[in-house]
Order: C-alpha cells, then structure tokens, then sequence
C-alpha cells in the first residue's frame, strides 16, 4: 500500500491536477451519491426499466391508457427507476415540442386528497387557473379536474402521472383520488398512465373493492441485489468517472478510476463489504458511507483512502447507546447497574424506590472496604440522575405522570444486560468495585 | 468579505474556542464547510447534554446569512410554525411592524413548503454553474416525533423530492435509532459528540478563570471540584455553575487574611463544608444561586432538620393525611391488629423484622395502594387523640387535600364517599407531618423503613 501511494504522489507532479478537476470530480460523485443525477447506469434493473418504458411509450405514441404499481424494498431503486425514465423520455419526446406532461406526487408531502388535486393542477402549469380555485371547495377543485382529463379523447396530451409511497394515497378518505385516476385510465378518456412506488407488497389489499376493480393489476416488482457482486457494481459505478466525460485532465480521472478499483480490492475493505451485505442488501446504506471520504477530497489529497473508508463505516456502525453510556456519571452508571440486577431477578417493569433499594444494597456491601460512603448519594441526588437518564430515553418510564408519587412511577430500560456490561468495562472513570458489580454474571 | 471567506474564518475560530472538539468541527467542515459544493442530503448530531451541538452548529451556521434557517423545535412546536419560520429565515423575510408582523408566507402544510422552498430556491439563484447549498436545521429535534409521524420522514425526504441542493441537519440528545419509524426514514449521516474528557473539562473549566487570577491557583481549584462533584455529575454546564459560586468561597481565607494561596490544605479544610452543602443545596436547586451568596457560614455548619419542607397544614388535615398514608402502604388485613381500639395492647407491635426479609420483594417499594375512602376516615378517627369536639367539615378537608394533589383520585366519580384514592407523598414528608403533630407513625406501619 505504502509504495502505491507513493508511486500516486510522484504522478501527480506529472497530472498536474488543479482545484478546479478536484471540485469537479467531488461534484459529479456527490451528485451520483446523493441520487441528484440521472445519469448513472441501472444495473439489475434494466428488465424492470424496459417494461415501464414500452408502457408509457405505447401512450405516448398511441394514447393507451395504463395503471401499474412498482414494488421493491426500500433503496433498491424504484425512485431511480422512474426518475431516468421521465428524462430519458423527456429527451426523446419532449424535446421540440411537449408531447406529453407529468405530474409526480408523494404522499409524504400531498397528505390528503385535496392538496393532491391541487398539486395536480399546479404541475399541469394551469397557474392561472390555480388562483379561481384556491378557496374553492373540494368537489369543484375536483369535477375541475376530471374536466380537464376527461374531456380529452385519444389524441389529446398523454398525461403521466407517478404515485411515490403509494400506500399512504389508500389512506385517504374514500380514496377518491385513486379511484378517479383509475377510473380515467381505464375507461378511454384521456390518455393517462398511473405509476404507482410503495414498498408494501400487499398494497392491492389496501384498495377498496370498487377502486380494485378499476385497477389493472399489472405490478412490476424490483429487488435489491441478491448477489454480492451486484452490490458492489453498483457501489463502484456510483464512485467511477465516466470515461467520456470532456474539459477535464483525463489523466486524472484514469488515476482516480484506478484507484477506486484498488480499493474495492483491499481486504478490509472486503469485509466491510461483506459484513454490511450480510446485515442489509440495500446499496444506499453503503453509498452513506462514501459520502465523508468524497467530501475529504482535497487538492492535497485528490484521491480517496481506503482509511476514510473505514472510519467511515465504524462510525456509522458504531453501538451508538452503548457510547452514549460511556459518558455517564459513576452514579447514573450505579443505577443503570441497579436496573441489571433487577432484570437478572426477571423484574422487568420498576420504580426508583427498587433501584435505589438495590444501589442501597450495593454500598451497604462495600461499605466494609470503605470507599462505599464515596457513591453513596441522596435519594434526591439519585433522583435527579434518573430523571437525566429518562431524558436521554435509556429508560422509559410506563405510566403517565401524576398517577402517583414519582418516585414511584413504573419504568422499563431500554438497554440489554450486555450492552450495560460493555459500557461497565468501557467506562474509563469507573472504580473497580463497580466495575466488579456491573461485570458479575449471574 | 464573501461567505466563504467568513466560513473558513469562523470554523478557524471554533477550532480554538472549542477544545476537545477539534475532530467533531473537523468533521462538519468537511461536510458543510464548502458552501459551493453538493451537500449532504441529511445529517444526524447527537451526544449527551453540555457536549457543545448547539453552540458549535449555531456558530457556524451565523455566517451563512440567508442560506440557512436554525430552528428550535421546542419553539416550534406545530408544523405550521416550523414551516413559517423556516421560510423567512431562508427568505430574508423578517417580521417587523412595517409588514405588520406577517411571515413570509402562509404555510401550514409539507406541500406548501415544498412550494415556497422550490420558489425561494429559484429566486436567489442568479448563476447556474454556481451552486449554492441551503440548510435546515432542527435543534431538539426529538420533538419533531411528537407533532405528526410523517413529519420526520417528509422532512429527510426533501431534499429528494425536490432534487434541490438542500440538507436537513438534526440536533438531538437521543440516539438514531429512536427515530426509525415504519414509513422508512431515509439515514442520514450520524455525527457524535461524545461526552468530554476529565481532561478536557479541565481545559474548558480554566477558561473560566478570572481575569486577575493565577491560573495555576484556579487549576488546583476546579480541579478539587471536579474530583467532588464529577461522581454524581458531569454535566460541563452544572460544573461550570458550582465553580462560578463556590469561588468566592474558596478565596475567603485569603481575603480575610487567614491563609495564603500556598496553603492548600488550610483551603480545602474550609471549602469541604460548602462542597457538601453545594451538593444538597445547589445542585438540586433548593436555593437560588442570590440566597447562596448571601448566607453565612454558620447557616451551612448547622443545617435545620428537614428546611426543604417548608408546608403547613391545618391540624386536622395533617391527620388525615397521616391516616391516607396508612391506608396506603398498610395492608388491609392488618388493620384490626394496628387500629382496633381493643386489642390496645397487641396493636404497639408492628411487624418490622418477620416478613421483610421472606417476601421477595418488599411491597413498600411498589408504592401506594389504592384505598376506599371509608377506610381512611376509620383509621382517621382512630388515630386522632382526643375526640373532635364541636363538627368540622371532614369532607372539604378531603376535597382540598385532592385539588393541593396530596391525594389522587381514582376513577371517575364525583361523590367523596364512594371515592377511591391514593396517597401521594413521600415518607420523609409524612415523617415531618408525624413530628409536627407528635405522633410517632412507626408504630402504626406495618413495614417500618
């Protein structure tokens, strides 16, 4: 490693790389990283793209009106799917004159039916009709609508309209929505095709008998890659320039594309690889990780490490409670040790009567080494360290508040008897009596 | 001086002022420091409490003008005030009386603010090879959770659904994975603050050290208080507030002219005390940092028994208070032998040792029972001394007790003699109650403790 490194220094003499090559190289990875850019390569994905394509090319070209839904797990690429889609499409159709509009709708941001028209009609850019329908009720913003889309016969504008997170459309009232656009693509009004993305495959269960019936059942599902090779193509297509890529020193970018490769060849780079595919086979968990070894990119560092990669991913991957402990008082730590004990006697639910019974407990037996007075605090003191604990959420409590004195309020805690061991042994200002006490197994 | 410039200056600036934390800014100016660059889509800060998240974010983010909003989700606690707030800040917009208060918009839902976002997006850009990043950012945002579950998600989603180069930054004390929900957040970038360093808290704490001070004395001294203190807390902010009042005290000796700054052990003789009463005292917040200073020495030498209870109680109610305790933490089958008028003998005994230790757990610690309202009122009159001359109204006693919520009410009735209630004080405040009445409560508890 050491020598190829060096070997990269005395080249870069020779590149001559500028800050503006760096910053434009961080751009375009960034760009792919963060799912900006269209332009990557679909892999895995292409029969999926194709059978999307033929559909809204037929009612593009021949006014076919269509419904689909689009299943597949979360980040294996329905989004990116559709999003090359609509621009490869744009480009083909659209490019001299509009030949067809679309309208992209989420149902994170349009929450109930009502805002869904609405966005409906803005983004078939009718601004001006926009503003007479603003205080206008429901019903008129609707038969507005089916107006305008059903009117249309086989010739006019094709209109595509994509659903993201399907599942929450069914939860509108009396899915109205979904029953008109449905209801529109099937009897032959104006040419419209319905995609729907949901990640939930019993989504067609969702729908209510009539807007079932009106649906075509016709679902395209997508997977994550189930091979390991695929989840790393797609890592390192992501990562790599394109070759064609002008006004930029090609050298560089020849280097650069090198050097990914070298990485991915690094044995612990494998095994993070490995590792990550074994706990989940979505890519996009993965790409998280290269984001901060992209950004680190410099002028003086024009290539990335296979170290930032790492750090990268303990970091991301870390026990993140268990650090969190690390940092505690000694006698937040005393309790959460109290809570321990109790769960080793299978007492699942407590107060903080219990706990502090058994830190009592705790120091009368110590007491006899003498440093037992040292932890031992009052109750109130006790008190307001559990109720830091509470605010963090490593304990929960289980009853409102006010129900009863608070001291007894019943509380459960949100950690494994393991973990408080680690933080017990990780814990760098924990006296070895304590330490003994939260490390005994039972 | 552009913004870029006043970027790299300020994170220059936090670098010193902010020790221990070098690798944490480090890291944030990788992300965020390059305003022309693509940013990050979402970034997750999390770490204990007095870790510097807000302070370090806010600073930074104060020189990015109009390019970024900081909101505290505690301020803004419905979507509506989120989003507005959001806006004028990334607009510029500033209600003032000229505008007659009004936001920048009119915003109540996720798709509106898409909308406007879009808009004001669009409107600053002016050219289109230059890339500009916005930034959101949400302090306390584990508050988000509470006003609507698809908030959280909608938000990370931003900068997806607007393919705008925008990053949502989170600020919070609790872990990530507390933020999952079903509807599939996407993970952002998680960023820790771990909690300071013995060494580090030093290195902050001698910061503190006034003006005219030898720092090598103040070292000596917030380090005695960090050994005190740092056991049942180690909050930098708690620490940092005893050091500011405890100070004078230490120095005292001196300005009398009684010690000098070599006598360390002279010093540390008479600071003990207060270090000990600090803990009671100030850190609970018992008295206000004003009363502190200006109590005398004797006041911490001979604490009154029980000051932090300052409550009175009429005489009668005092009892039945007493008499609701009981009936909260006896158990029933007891009460023959406790309470019986004729069995006067049999009833002194109660039962301490026996079946404490035999049952698995003690039932005290399960706290108060519920009781009818019957049984408190016999045991009241039981253990009352002289008989109640004359009538007082027991039940107005009884109401009060419940709206003072010394008492709670169970169920839904309204009548107090079908009520069912519980007792809802402590044993140290029911022991003080039992003193300022002298009537001795252990021998009527079944438990003592």
């Amino acid at each position: 490693m050491l020598q190829d490194t060096n070997i990269n220094m005395l080249q870069d003499t020779h590149l001559n790389i500028n800050r503006k090559d760096v910053n434009y190289i961080k751009k375009i990875i960034l760009n792919n990283l963060t799912g900006k850019s269209y332009s990557n390569k679909l892999i895995g994905l292409e029969d999926q793209y194709n059978t999307l394509y033929d559909i809204c090319k037929k009612t593009i070209q021949t006014g076919e009106s269509n419904s689909t839904l689009l299943i597949g797990n979360r980040g294996c690429g329905k989004t990116m799917i559709i999003n090359k889609l609509l621009d490869n499409l744009n480009k083909e159709f659209n490019e001299e004159k509009q030949t067809f509009l679309t309208v992209r709708l989420n149902g994170l941001v349009q929450s109930d039916d009502r805002l869904a028209l609405k966005e409906m009609i803005y983004q078939l850019s009718q601004e001006e009709a926009m503003e007479n329908l603003n205080s206008t009720s429901f019903s008129e913003i609707l038969s507005y609508l089916l107006n305008v889309l059903s009117i249309g016969t086989k010739t006019s504008k094709p209109v595509i309209i994509v659903l993201d997170e399907f599942d929450l459309f069914t939860q509108h009232n009396k899915q109205t929505l979904l029953y008109n656009l449905f209801d529109i693509a099937q009897s032959n009004q104006n040419p419209i095709v319905v995609i729907g993305l949901t990640c939930q495959l019993n989504v067609v269960e969702l729908l209510e008998k009539r807007v079932k019936s009106r649906y075509s059942h016709r679902q395209i599902l997508c997977f994550p890659p189930l091979e390991i090779e695929n989840f790393e193509k797609i890592i390192i297509n992501s990562l790599k320039i394109p070759e064609n890529i002008t006004n930029i020193n090609e050298n560089y970018v020849k280097t650069f594309n090198n050097e990914i490769d070298n990485i991915f060849k690094d044995e612990s780079m494998r095994l993070i690889i490995n590792r990550l595919f074994d706990i989940t086979n979505n890519p996009r968990n993965f790409l998280k990780i290269c984001l901060e070894p992209i950004y680190k990119l410099s002028i003086n560092e024009p290539y990335p490490k296979v170290n930032d990669f790492l750090d990268a991913y303990t970091r991301q991957y870390v026990d993140s409670k268990t650090e969190l402990l690390k940092g505690t008082s000694i006698l937040e730590l005393c309790l959460i040790i109290a809570m321990k004990c109790l769960l080793e006697k299978h007492i699942e639910l407590f107060n903080f009567e219990m706990i502090y019974n058994e830190y009592k407990k705790f120091v009368q037996k110590i007491e006899a080494t003498g440093n037992g007075r040292e932890i031992f605090f009052k109750k109130q003191v006790a008190m307001k360290a559990l109720e830091h604990l509470i605010a963090i959420e490593l304990v929960l409590p289980t009853e409102a508040s006010g129900k009863c004195p608070k001291e007894y309020r019943m509380m459960k805690v949100l950690l494994e008897p393991n973990q408080i061991t680690q933080a017990v042994l990780k814990h760098s200002e924990c006296p070895t009596s304590i330490k003994q006490w939260g490390t005994r197994w039972l | 001086m552009s913004i870029q410039d006043e970027v790299d200056e300020q994170f220059k600036i936090l670098k010193d002022n902010y020790p221990g934390r070098e690798l944490q800014i480090n890291r944030l100016q990788c992300l965020i420091g390059d305003i022309h660059q693509v940013v990050p889509p979402s970034i997750f800060i999390f770490g204990d409490s007095a870790t510097g998240k807000t302070s370090i974010v806010k600073a930074i983010f104060s020189k990015y003008r109009e390019n970024a909003s900081f909101i505290n989700c505690i301020d803004c606690y419905t979507p509506r005030l989120l989003f507005e707030h959001c806006l004028n800040k990334l607009s510029g917009y500033v209600p003032s009386p000229d505008n007659l208060y009004t936001n920048y918009a009119h915003c109540e839902t996720m798709s509106e603010f898409v909308h406007y976002l879009i808009e004001i997006c669009n409107e600053n850009k002016n050219n289109e090879d230059e890339i500009t990043g916005k930034y959101l950012i949400f302090d306390n945002a584990e508050r988000l959770r509470e006003t609507n579950p698809l908030l959280l998600s909608a938000l990370l989603r931003i900068p997806e659904i607007t393919n705008l180069n925008i990053t949502i930054i989170l600020i919070s004390n609790i872990v990530w994975e507390k933020f999952r929900s079903q509807t599939g957040v996407l993970e952002p970038i998680l960023l820790q603050f771990p909690s300071y360093t013995k060494n580090e808290i030093l290195n902050i704490m001698i910061r503190d050290c006034p003006k005219d001070e030898n720092k090598n004395f103040y070292y000596i001294f917030i380090e005695l208080l960090y050994d005190v203190f740092n056991k049942p807390c180690r909050n930098l902010n708690e620490l940092r507030h005893m050091a500011m009042l405890l100070y004078p005290k230490y120095i005292e000796p001196i300005n009398e002219g009684k010690a000098t700054r070599n006598d360390t052990v002279k010093l540390f003789k008479h600071i003990e005390i207060y270090f000990k009463q600090a803990l009671d005292k100030l850190y609970l917040r018992n008295i206000s940092s004003s009363e502190w200073n200006n109590k005398s020495i004797e006041d911490y030498i001979e604490p009154s028994i029980n000051s932090d209870i300052s409550f009175e109680l009429p005489y009668y109610t005092k009892y039945l208070l007493i008499a609701s305790y009981l009936a909260s933490y006896n158990p029933p089958r007891y009460d023959l032998r406790f309470f019986s008028k004729s069995s006067e003998n049999k009833r002194r005994k109660s039962r301490k040792q026996e079946d404490v230790s035999s049952s698995k757990k003690s039932q005290q610690l399960y706290g108060p029972k519920v009781f009818p309202m019957e049984r408190m009122l016999a045991i009241f009159y039981s253990i009352i001394e002289d008989p109640i001359e004359g009538t007082i109204d027991i039940n107005r006693q009884i109401a009060s007790l419940l709206t003072l919520k010394l008492l709670i009410k169970i169920g839904n009735t309204d009548m107090l003699n079908q009520m069912k209630c519980k007792c809802n004080v402590n044993y140290e405040f029911i022991q003080y109650l039992s003193k300022s009445v002298h009537f001795d409560i252990t021998k009527y508890l079944y438990e003592a403790i």
